[in-house]
């Protein structure tokens, strides 16, 4: 149990360090058009799929399975839009490209899918 | 981005086709309308009375109704044959959403009112102690053409040229509004309080004439009632005949047994039950809701006739009729 607490307070020390190292590197100017960027492509990615079950909520039987995807949908964006946010980011950075970003993607990710996640599960017990 | 771009630009060139294409196919309105099965809501959700507890075994129906349809939605509905396509209406072409949900919950009110009326009379017939006291007071707008923006979804009509309601019976009152140029005298509901207006409006020949449905103003009801119903999103007046049934059934305490009732119907003061608008769709949606009784309207008899379904269907023209079948099934 100890050492379960020590590696997560290691791996938020190395995420706090990493993040102070891209916030020294990274501009502002291209911080807001990354997150412009990653916002556009990400909302491009996932329309498809929610338009396609948007229209399928025309069958009955399958309205709770659809909001489930939906959810479920909803819940994957914040992972594809910091995926494309570093992605983004390091184009317009090149020392970024150096630094190791899969652990503040993981860890920003996870905190908006959980907070989406949590607001997902609300609407749902509402609804149905 | 731009670097992002050019980077991928071989699949975004060669994804951009089909995803146009489907975008297309998900997002395009059609002239058309998709009618879909529904479910079914128990009416005792709908109506409180004091001192009665609701008969839990009445069931209205709704079902899916969704227009402009996307070309996606008609490829599904041509795969299912419990739903039906057909073209919009020249009603539907011109009213916004906002005033169709309006005009359902207009629908839903006036068919609350009638039922509640309806059901206590018959009621009283059995037990003198049910007394019900209302009288006309109008009609309420369900449809005026969108360019006629005077005129608002609810208003209620209380003169026409200059008659008012009291001068009339509900009939010719009703008959008095078939015109197409006309000064109303209307009350409009806002928030708690009301205010009276005068409209005139003139119909071009090939609009639609302005749809009504009747108020009441119920002064004494014994038991008294509520009417929650009125606070949810689903409209129209096709749950008419079973919320009276349902009525009766509770005031009298009718033994209905462990059976599921569900049906379909306008109700008129006179005790008339109407046509409504997809009738398959709710016959599907009794077969998925496993009903063992489906009431509706004569008139659409022939409209099912090749449908097969597990439960007795009783087809009535009038609310007497309804409630002699009821007793009769539960006999």
């Amino acid at each position: 149990m100890k050492q379960l607490v020590n590696r997560i307070d290691q791996a938020f020390y190395r995420f706090r360090k990493l993040i102070k190292l891209i916030d020294h590197e990274a501009e502002m100017k291209n911080v807001v058009k990354s997150v412009f960027s990653a916002f556009i492509l990400s909302l491009f990615v996932l329309a498809i799929p929610v338009l396609v079950i948007i229209n399928m909520f025309i069958i009955s039987k399958l309205t709770f399975i659809l909001a489930i995807l939906l959810v479920i949908i909803v819940v994957l964006w914040p992972f594809l839009y910091y995926a494309f946010y570093y992605k983004i980011l390091k184009n317009y950075h090149p020392k970024i490209q150096s630094i190791n970003t899969k652990l503040p993607y993981l860890v920003e990710s996870s905190i908006i899918a959980f907070i989406l996640l949590v607001i997902g599960i609300i609407v749902l017990s509402i609804i149905f | 981005m731009l670097t992002f771009l050019k980077q991928y630009k071989k699949i975004f060139i060669i994804l951009s086709f089909p995803y146009l294409y489907v975008l297309f196919l998900l997002v395009a309105p059609t002239n058309r309308q998709i009618q879909a099965p529904g479910d079914v809501t128990p009416v005792s959700e709908s109506v409180v009375i004091e001192g009665i507890d609701m008969l839990t075994q009445f069931h209205t129906i709704y079902i899916y109704s969704y227009y402009p349809m996307t070309p996606f939605q008609g490829m599904i509905a041509g795969l299912n044959e419990t739903m039906d396509v057909s073209e919009l209406s020249s009603v539907q072409k011109d009213i916004s959403w906002r005033d169709d949900y309006l005009a359902g919950q207009i629908q839903k009110l006036s068919s609350l009112t009638v039922s509640v009326i309806k059901a206590y009379e018959l009621a009283s017939e059995v037990d003198d102690e049910i007394v019900i006291d209302y009288a006309f007071s109008g009609l309420l707008l369900s449809y005026r053409p969108s360019r006629l923006s005077d005129l608002k979804i609810g208003d209620e009509i209380i003169a026409i040229n200059g008659e008012g309601v009291n001068e009339h019976t509900e009939e010719s009152f009703i008959e008095l509004s078939l015109l197409r140029e006309a000064t109303l005298d209307i009350r409009r509901k806002n928030g708690d309080s009301y205010t009276n207006h005068t409209v005139h409006y003139l119909l071009n020949d090939d609009e639609p004439y302005l749809r009504y449905y009747p108020s009441y103003e119920i002064n004494q009801a014994v038991p008294s009632f509520d009417l929650p119903g009125l606070d949810t999103v689903i409209g129209g007046p096709s749950g008419g005949m079973m919320q009276t049934l349902s009525i009766y059934a509770s005031l009298l305490k009718l033994n209905i047994g462990d059976i599921k009732i569900a049906g379909t119907g306008t109700i008129l003061m006179s005790g008339n039950i109407g046509k409504i608008g997809g009738i398959r769709q709710k016959i599907y949606t009794g077969i998925n809701e496993k009903v063992d009784l489906f009431f509706i309207p004569s008139a659409h008899l022939s409209d099912i006739s090749d449908m097969r379904y597990p439960f007795d269907l009783i087809a009535v023209n009038t609310i007497e009729e309804a409630v002699q079948a009821l007793h009769e099934a539960i006999s």
